[in-house]
């Protein structure tokens, strides 16, 4: 109805206005964000004999799970007022950046650049980040895609993008959905209560460092209480973990000024002969589901007093 | 602010033509007058979305809010003079602050005009031009223009004012603070520097006809805004992803050194305008055309923020001005229109194919308004803002208007 009413009252009272400009949607929820760019929903310009991109620039062409900042730059013919750039396959609309300077080194082009952000939710895998030079007139010219690689939101050593590169055996897996400090807690068969503050399996010796195929888990999200964007632990067991029973715990550390925290649980397992092996989540006991939910209280905070609430038991 | 014993529902108003409900020129009943008014509205913004900006602040506007909901009382004796007002409102969540507290001592023999000469301490409205001082609740349209809201983004300072009436001479000097309330700076309604803004109005306001009034002024302000200076800092480690591969590296690990303390400094500000309005009863009902053109450097303090330290000490030129009319329909409707376009910084321009390119930053604003009035009691309103900017930009990479446009319905009611 609010848009109604805008549309209607603006063209009675202002019809050379209707309409001018830019919607005003952020485009906080597209799968790769433009710092200072402007979004706007739909395709690309097509291809209308618009200058051409002659060149993109990485630092690498891998995407972290949620990175923000990633460097990108480029160049394209000198006819080129701005770039376009969106992913091929995911989004609903593109970003617009002016170029910025004629490149001294390859005279005829001109350079562009910015930083951009990433959703945490993108599959994993490559996905074709598209670029397309716009002229004066806004036609576009011929895109140019270039393969991005990105980690998906449970650690699978880029398999999605390297089959060949075998996933974890197995992944035990927590996320929340506030901003509270809970921490994944896995009572192993040998009885060694690994969390994040005691992330390895197995003792390490002074002054030497863990094996990077050592088990772990992966970060102390929201330690301390600083926000890191995933709400997300995960114990990473790149070979099959002993055989045996594993408790799991969700330990509501620190409620951080939340009320309550909803969690979810599921472990993934190695499943398939690789390269056509994946991670796939496993039935849990008692019910047979493929998560487990539950819910805490910020009363319930313990500071480290407890390994917190007990969720399931489970054979590895 | 007009105390609720000077006015009665049936009859017509007991001040004059274009009589305004601020002070120094307010006409209270001798003793104490209590008043209030609430503006309870439902507003929608084309810019809201159901997201939160970084820091947790909601997009959304599409909303009800308290946007005033204020009770005065004025003491009003042979020589002295006291006003309180205090308001609520949930604009950005419920708040409850002093917006006048000012203390007179004045000289006025003829109890129907305004005081020859007041002497007013405390906190008050800012004396420039006349939308400023202009009460929310006799104010036909929502909220002030463009330019006002940015240079004082909230009305009242803490300061010394002095003013008089001479006739339909009208003076107005008030040295004050200079940090209104609402700016963006943690010094609102304190005073980070020791020199204060000097505000001066000098204008008319006359009835030559029993159906016209017209009043006019020349404002300005002259002051020093104020640019913090950073604390002392202890040396850190800072991890800069330079190969964004999530792993630290050796190369990768910045000392950051120990940071001296850096002064703090100040700027020169200034402001300089003309306002008017005309009043004109007709047997429709009172019409009432008025304006203002201000230009100033280094005025804006909510919204284009102007720092000239930071930018190599070029003053930030803005310039700014509005035109509305009301028209009463009869004692129950009334029907307006307001132009405001306010233009932060004149000197702007865009980078673009490594040339720099002059544009606007004008902020324009079309209002029509309606609404349905119980004289003296209520009032019914419905604004319309079309907003024009540069805040967005083409597909083509050229500033263009990211539409941003607001209605708002709103039901005042006063004691």
């Amino acid at each position: 109805m609010n848009v109604a009413i805008h549309v209607a009252t603006l063209c009675l009272l202002l019809p050379v206005a209707c309409g001018e400009g830019q919607p005003a949607v952020s485009g906080i929820g597209e799968p790769i964000r433009v710092t200072g760019g402007q979004y706007i929903a739909g395709d690309l310009p097509s291809s209308a004999g618009g200058p051409a991109i002659t060149a993109t620039a990485f630092n690498n062409q891998n995407v972290l799970l949620g990175e923000a900042g990633k460097a990108i730059s480029g160049r394209a013919q000198d006819a080129a007022f701005a770039v376009g750039v969106r992913f091929g396959d995911l989004g609903t609309g593109y970003w617009v950046v002016p170029v910025t300077e004629p490149d001294p080194q390859f005279p005829g082009e001109i350079t562009f650049g910015f930083s951009a952000d990433f959703d945490a939710n993108i599959p994993a895998g490559f996905h074709p980040l598209r670029f397309v030079a716009i002229d004066a007139a806004g036609h576009g010219g011929a895109p140019m895609d270039t393969p991005l690689c990105v980690a998906g939101r449970i650690p699978d050593n880029l398999h999605a993008c390297l089959p060949s590169t075998p996933p974890p055996a197995v992944v035990i897996s927590l996320r929340w959905d506030t901003n509270f400090d809970v921490d994944l807690h896995v009572l192993i068969p040998s009885g060694v209560d690994v969390n994040p503050k005691s992330p390895l399996t197995q003792p390490m010796e002074a002054g030497t460092a863990p094996d990077s195929n050592a088990p772990r888990i992966d970060r102390d999200s929201l330690g301390g209480c600083v926000h890191d964007g995933l709400r997300q632990e995960d114990l990473v067991f790149q070979t099959a973990p002993p055989p045996g029973s594993y408790q799991i715990r969700v330990d509501p550390f620190d409620a951080c000024g939340q009320s309550a925290v909803r969690f979810e649980l599921t472990i993934f397992k190695a499943m398939g002969a690789c390269p056509a092996c994946s991670l796939q989540p496993i039935p849990l006991p008692p019910s047979g589901a493929l998560s487990q939910a539950g819910e805490l209280l910020a009363s319930q905070a313990t500071g480290g007093a407890s390994s917190g609430l007990y969720v399931l038991s489970v054979s590895l | 602010m007009f105390p609720a014993s000077a006015q009665a529902q049936d009859a017509p108003p007991a001040h004059p033509l274009g009589s305004e409900a601020f002070w120094p020129w307010v006409l209270p009943p001798d003793g104490i007058s209590p008043g209030a008014y609430l503006q309870a509205q439902y507003e929608s913004h084309q810019d809201s979305q159901d997201q939160l900006f970084q820091g947790g602040a909601p997009m959304n506007q599409d909303r009800f809010l308290v946007r005033r909901a204020r009770a005065s009382f004025v003491g009003e004796w042979e020589y002295a003079a006291v006003a309180v007002e205090v308001d609520a409102n949930t604009t950005s969540g419920p708040v409850v602050d002093l917006r006048k507290a000012e203390a007179s001592l004045q000289y006025r023999p003829d109890r129907g005009k305004p005081p020859v000469i007041m002497i007013t301490m405390g906190q008050f409205d800012t004396p420039f031009g006349y939308e400023l001082v202009e009460s929310p609740r006799t104010r036909w349209f929502m909220e002030r223009s463009t330019l006002s809201r940015a240079f004082w983004p909230g009305e009242p300072d803490l300061g010394v004012r002095f003013a008089g009436a001479l006739g339909f001479f009208r003076w107005t000097i008030a040295p004050i603070n200079g940090e209104p309330l609402g700016e963006k700076s943690p010094y609102s309604l304190q005073d980070p520097n020791a020199a204060k803004d000097i505000v001066f109005r000098f204008g008319v306001d006359t009835t030559p006809r029993k159906d016209l009034q017209i009043a006019g002024g020349v404002s300005a302000t002259r002051g020093r805004g104020f640019h913090a200076g950073t604390d002392a800092t202890k040396a850190t480690i800072r991890w800069v992803d330079f190969n964004e591969d999530g792993v630290v590296q050796p190369n990768e690990l910045e000392a950051v050194p120990a940071q001296a303390a850096t002064p703090s400094q100040t700027f020169d500000r200034w402001a300089a305008g003309l306002d008017f309005r005309v009043h004109y009863r007709s047997p429709l009902g009172v019409t009432k055309v008025y304006g203002e053109f201000t230009l100033a450097a280094n005025m804006d303090r909510g919204l284009f923020v102007a720092d000239p330290v930071l930018n190599s000490n070029f003053d930030q030129r803005e310039l700014g001005y509005y035109v509305g009319i009301s028209q009463e329909i009869g004692r129950y409707g009334i029907v307006g229109f307001r132009y405001d376009t306010y233009d932060p910084n004149l000197d702007a321009s865009d980078k673009r194919r490594g040339s720099l390119h002059p544009y606007s930053q004008a902020i324009t604003t079309y209002s029509p308004l309606v609404g349905v009035v119980l004289p003296d009691r209520a009032r019914l309103l419905f604004q319309y803002d079309a907003v024009h900017n540069a805040l967005a930009r083409t597909n083509i990479g050229v500033p263009t208007n990211l539409q941003d446009n607001v209605w708002t319905l709103r039901l005042q009611v006063q004691l």
